[in-house]
């Protein structure tokens, strides 16, 4: 079925199976690779993106259903080569290694930045349990959120 | 000295490709017509395959290829992993005979996935199930079903080895120890699942794109298998989705499958494993069986250790004699300075799934566990705090033990004073508080075991100048998260006196990197990290020739910074890079490419003296200490972490962000290792397959992480740095396990310690 997604404030006119996921659509039908895909259950989170402001697993939705909404990917972070502050933070704070966690774990960031700019340390850490980092220890990743959330609030 | 760079806060080279989601891993690389290729595997955990009947798959819209065993290349996997003692037994397809849940039997590359899913249904395998034996112990008994044919049991690997006279050494003792440990199959669980795409040109030159931790062994591998030039063979692998030793050493099946495929088909073909794949039969660390067996004086000095360990590779041998290898040296050898020493070292075939490959630790994980689970029990009997027993039977900086390796750099006191100072130890052991416990374990490792691959370590860089004083940098090296970009980036960086941002760093391309070993073993920041140092320092000396003519001044008399090169006599006199590196090449067609190639002086293990006859397997060795608090639930047996304070001897730290996030979340494995982590199997079948059945901690669920960088300026490391990431996960399960044994008198000696297992133990300690 034909169907139009909203991604990052644009508009594209996909083919998908009824089967298909958000997540397949939007690396293989749009051609964004940014978002990764870790699991496909719903289980590690590397495929979060925002639905109307909301994280989710892209893996998880069908592709139909996210029409009429607005996705967010982590492309659409990024504005004419300026940073969101959340990635800005995660440069500064050292807070990536591999990195096939980042864009999941920047966009579950957003998501809760954008409700809450300011969180305590266990309101970061909630916001990406869902995402599993191998890598890092979360350390650096909660120092950079709460970074972030400083600069937002230093700009609200 | 006063550096630029390192030892500073540098942000990573790969940072913003990676925030901005640029990066891209070989499964976001999107060729036109790609197949995807899908892979058929034994259902039966020992088995004869009688026949394979392809042609209804074959048949199949959409589906344009199927491959047997009949297509595959009959050349050994795993034909260059191990020095010695190394059993060859790994092929790309089983052809009669299947030995786990699992293992590869028939392949098809189809139009989409969902239509290679409905072609897998389609073949035919005809089986007859043989018997099969699961325990290692059970395998190494006379009547159990025997694996290989041309082998009398399923002991793949026997290594013995004896020092000094044990028997006396426990006669003299004044206590003796003796203790069974055992540890758990551990599933690496990089984010980034396996798979690579293959595509043929009408050359019949073969291009890879995967994720490899080791991209020239892995060309090396791939094109010896294939039996094609191994410059032909292009392997790319830049963005690596995490490794932890799940990607390193490669050729896997699906990589030569993969080949196979996209020649038979003459599209591009991409496998990828699914994440119920990767759980049930790719990767994951042996489990062990550790019975060791301690003599101890009065004064705590350890006297003689014995020790019998066995590792259950499942049916490959695969990398398991390294790891044998590195499970008995590090922990079990060389931890502590022990007179008599004697071992019986066992790799050990069953039919359970995983082969047995490489994960960070690397054997040494294993023992360190048994070892300094050990140590905190000798202390309490000897009324001893684990500080001082540790003390007492440690080695001197300078030392040279019985089999030859030598201790140039040797922070371990200092790691252990320093974990416990910040963990306030000696206040904490003094004053318990109830159901909360503290524990320590020390670790000793590698950084570059050599004989862990082939016989060499070995690394190299080629660095380039540019007319404006930039530079061009190439290694080996794939970034799988380690931070070696930004390592080899400032290093060059340092030696060349430019910005960094002068240095563009190129790797994980076969094409035009040169030959490195890659990323395992700890080696990165060490290995090439001296190769880029001696790359360039070359060209550096390469630009002072030029420079002194242009300046008119004698060439020892030049020093470089902030871009420019300097008279040390005459500091007026200057000139910049860009100006030396422009009349080099453009005026006077001097190209200056600088080269470093690194072989580390330290020597193989020779199993007939068991020695090494220099230095030992690395010239510069790691130490850490890592003290654990704990509290633990009596009624629920749950054991939560509070606090982990980590110090780690780095020899000096390249990059103070980066070694703090290698211990950050090598404690994080650890810890998982410690208390959740279990690849659970019943018959032969691994009983999880999602990240909801094993459990990987959480942000939610961690301690407080302190990293201490302890600094002993290595006389071999580049700028002093020694290796890190290894170390970091070795000791945190010993100094779990003393932790809950100090908070609630219960020991743990198999691993993981879950709930259950503390609650049996609570009962069975309240029934005396």
């Amino acid at each position: 079925m034909k169907i139009e997604l909203n991604t990052n404030e644009r508009i594209y006119e996909v083919d998908v199976e009824p089967y298909e996921s958000l997540n397949q659509v939007i690396r293989h039908k749009i051609g964004l690779m940014g978002t990764k895909r870790g699991c496909d259950t719903g289980g590690c989170g590397a495929c979060t993106v925002l639905l109307d402001g909301q994280a989710v697993y892209s893996c998880m939705v069908p592709a139909a259903r996210a029409e009429g909404k607005k996705v967010t990917t982590i492309e659409g972070l990024c504005n004419n080569n300026k940073l969101d502050p959340i990635q800005d933070a995660f440069v500064e704070k050292g807070a990536i290694q591999c990195g096939y966690c980042t864009p999941g774990m920047i966009m579950s960031a957003k998501s809760m930045l954008s409700q809450n700019s300011a969180p305590s340390e266990k309101e970061i850490k909630d916001s990406i349990a869902g995402n599993i980092c191998r890598c890092t220890g979360y350390v650096k990743i909660v120092d950079a959120i709460s970074a972030a959330a400083e600069t937002i609030r230093e700009g609200e | 000295m006063e550096y630029s760079y390192i030892g500073k806060r540098i942000k990573r080279v790969d940072a913003l490709p990676k925030v901005t989601g640029e990066a891209s891993y070989f499964s976001d690389v999107n060729l036109p017509d790609t197949l995807a290729g899908k892979i058929l595997t034994s259902p039966y955990a020992h088995a004869k395959i009688l026949g394979i009947d392809t042609s209804k798959a074959e048949s199949l819209p959409g589906v344009r290829a199927v491959v047997t065993s009949k297509d595959m290349p009959r050349v050994p996997l795993d034909f260059a992993l191990a020095h010695f003692n190394r059993r060859v037994d790994l092929f790309a397809m089983a052809s009669d005979r299947v030995r786990f849940i699992g293992e590869e039997v028939a392949a098809v590359a189809a139009d989409n996935e969902e239509i290679a899913e409905v072609a897998l249904s389609l073949i035919d395998v005809h089986y007859e199930e043989i018997k099969a034996v699961f325990d290692p112990e059970e395998a190494m008994s006379p009547d159990a079903p025997v694996l290989y044919d041309d082998m009398e049991s399923n002991v793949a690997v026997y290594m013995p080895g004896d020092y000094g006279d044990v028997e006396k050494g426990f006669e003299e003792a004044d206590h003796i120890f003796e203790d069974e440990f055992k540890t758990q199959l551990q599933y690496h669980a990089p984010m980034e699942r396996q798979g690579c795409i293959c595509k043929w040109d009408m050359n019949e030159n073969l291009t890879m794109w995967t994720c490899t931790q080791t991209p020239h062994l892995h060309q090396y591998m791939v094109a010896t298998i294939l039996g094609i030039p191994i410059a032909k063979t292009r392997v790319v692998s830049p963005y690596v989705g995490g490794g932890f030793g799940a990607k390193a050493h490669q050729a896997f099946p699906y990589h030569i499958i993969s080949a196979v495929l996209a020649k038979k088909t003459g599209n591009p073909v991409k496998i990828e494993y699914s994440r119920g794949e990767e759980f049930s039969f790719a990767t994951a660390a042996p489990s062990f069986k550790i019975k060791l067996k301690t003599g101890v004086m009065n004064d705590g000095k350890i006297i003689a250790k014995q020790a019998i360990v066995v590792e259950e590779c499942g049916a490959h041998c695969y990398i398991a004699t390294g790891q044998l290898l590195c499970s008995i040296f590090f922990s079990f050898a060389h931890i502590y300075k022990v007179p008599n020493l004697k071992y019986e070292g066992m790799v050990v075939y069953t039919n359970n799934p995983n082969r047995a490959v490489a994960l960070r630790g690397f054997g040494n994980t294993q023992t360190n566990f048994a070892v300094e689970s050990q140590m905190d029990m000798i202390a309490e009997k000897l009324g001893m705090d684990p500080m001082e027993l540790k003390s007492k039977n440690m080695f001197e900086q300078g030392d040279t033990d019985m089999m030859g390796w030598h201790f140039n750099s040797y922070g371990l006191p200092e790691c252990i004073k320093q974990s416990a100072e910040s963990a306030d130890w000696n206040e904490k052991r003094a004053e318990k508080s109830p159901n909360r416990g503290i524990g320590m374990a020390a670790l000793i490792h590698a950084c570059g075991f050599k004989g862990s691959f082939g016989s060499i370590e070995t690394s190299s860089a080629v660095i380039y100048a540019k007319q404006d004083g930039s530079f061009n940098l190439f290694t080996d090296f794939s970034e799988i998260g380690t931070g070696v970009w930004t390592v080899v980036q400032e290093i060059a960086a340092e030696v060349l006196g430019t910005r960094l941002e002068d240095i563009q760093v190129s790797a994980g391309d076969t094409a035009f990197t040169p030959f490195d070993m890659g990323s395992y073993s700890s080696r990165g920041t060490f290995s090439v990290g001296n190769a880029v140092k001696l790359a360039a320092t070359d060209i550096r000396d390469q630009i002072f020739e030029v420079a002194a003519e242009m300046m008119e001044v004698k060439i020892d008399d030049l020093e470089s910074k902030n871009c420019e090169i300097y008279a040390k006599e005459t500091p007026d006199k200057k000139i910049s890079i860009a100006e030396v590196t422009h009349h080099a090449i453009m005026e006077s067609g001097k190209i200056l490419i600088g080269k470093g190639i690194w072989n580390t002086p330290s020597s193989l293990f020779d199993p007939f003296s068991g020695t090494w006859s220099n230095l030992g397997p690395t010239p510069s060795y790691l130490f850490g200490c890592q003290v654990v608090e704990v509290e633990v639930d009596p009624n629920t047996g749950k054991v939560t972490v509070l606090s982990v304070d980590a110090a780690h001897d780095v020899g000096y730290p390249i990059n103070l962000d980066m070694a703090e996030g290698q211990i950050h979340g090598g404690v994080m494995m650890g810890l998982g290792y410690a208390l959740t982590e279990n690849l659970a199997l019943e018959d032969g079948k691994v009983l999880c397959d999602d990240f909801v059945d094993y459990f990987i901690f959480r942000a939610p669920d961690l301690p407080e992480i302190k990293p201490i960088l302890v600094t002993t300026d290595d006389q071999y490391g580049p700028f002093g740095a020694k290796g890190l990431g290894e170390a970091t996960m070795v000791p945190t399960a010993p100094a779990v396990a003393n932790a809950v044994y100090n908070a609630i008198g219960v020991r743990i000696k198999d691993l993981p310690i879950t709930p259950g297992k503390v609650l049996k133990a609570l009962k069975e300690k309240k029934r005396g």
